[in-house]
């Protein structure tokens, strides 16, 4: 039987082999590099409390995403309920730190995902990690056609967003 | 629009996010901590209930007195 100290080996290991997952799901739902950080944490926490019931049944990045981005919309919901918070669009600017690297298309990527909605961006992550609707819809507890329209509603947005932000960097 | 076409950059937005290294340290701050500090509250509100149900037991205890 697995002691603590084993399962908590397991779990560093298993982190840091997905850093670029968990950072990258922190990074496009903070507005600040602080925040970023405290929902770093919240997901590792999130994600530890899951970890003696993960089954391996599901690879351990479709899990990962179950539980990070689950987290990430829940701890929204709650930080949003008590106060206002702006708008994402302007959220997205205030964010430049943060921003990966200095490569234009991943920038334009980071602000356009940005601006959307906590549920918009978890089923546009899992879209472009190459999930099917069906398994979006499972992941987020959405129904399939609910999938299909946010996908449709998404696109047009981020058609609008990459112009304007393409528009703006000429 | 097709969204197809994000998808390599999504892939190369998380291997750049991948050079940023999460510390063991903060791994272990974020799963270990916390716990403690519920432990601490839990301990603190024990306590506060404890010295208010004596008092109540002691204002109690002389009423009937």
């Amino acid at each position: 039987m697995a002691t603590e100290a084993d399962l908590k080996s397991a779990f560093i290991s298993m982190i840091q082999a997905n850093q670029g997952l968990v950072n990258s799901l922190c990074k496009l739902y903070s507005r600040s590099d602080e925040e970023m950080k405290d929902y770093r944490q919240d997901v590792l926490l999130a994600l530890w409390q899951a970890f003696p019931n993960f089954r391996k049944e599901s690879k351990i990045s479709t899990w990962m995403y179950r539980v990070g981005l689950n987290t990430l919309i829940s701890n929204h919901r709650k930080k949003s309920s008590r106060i206002v918070t702006e708008p994402y669009s302007e959220a997205a600017e205030l964010h430049p730190s943060s921003e990966a690297g200095s490569d234009d298309g991943l920038l334009v990527l980071q602000r356009a995902i940005g601006m959307l909605n906590p549920m918009d961006k978890a089923v546009v992550i899992l879209h472009l990690e190459g999930y099917a609707h069906k398994e979006i819809a499972d992941l987020l507890g959405l129904s399939e056609t609910n999938v299909s329209t946010r996908l449709n509603r998404i696109k047009k947005q981020l058609e609008k967003s990459i112009k304007s932000l393409e528009h703006e960097s000429i | 629009m097709n969204l197809s076409n994000l998808a390599p950059a999504w892939q190369q937005y998380k291997s750049v996010n991948s050079l940023t290294d999460i510390p063991e340290a903060e791994i272990l701050s974020a799963i270990e901590p916390r716990r403690t500090g519920a432990g601490k509250f839990l301990l603190k509100r024990f306590v506060q209930n404890a010295f208010a149900y004596s008092l109540l037991i002691f204002a109690l205890h002389g009423c009937a007195v």
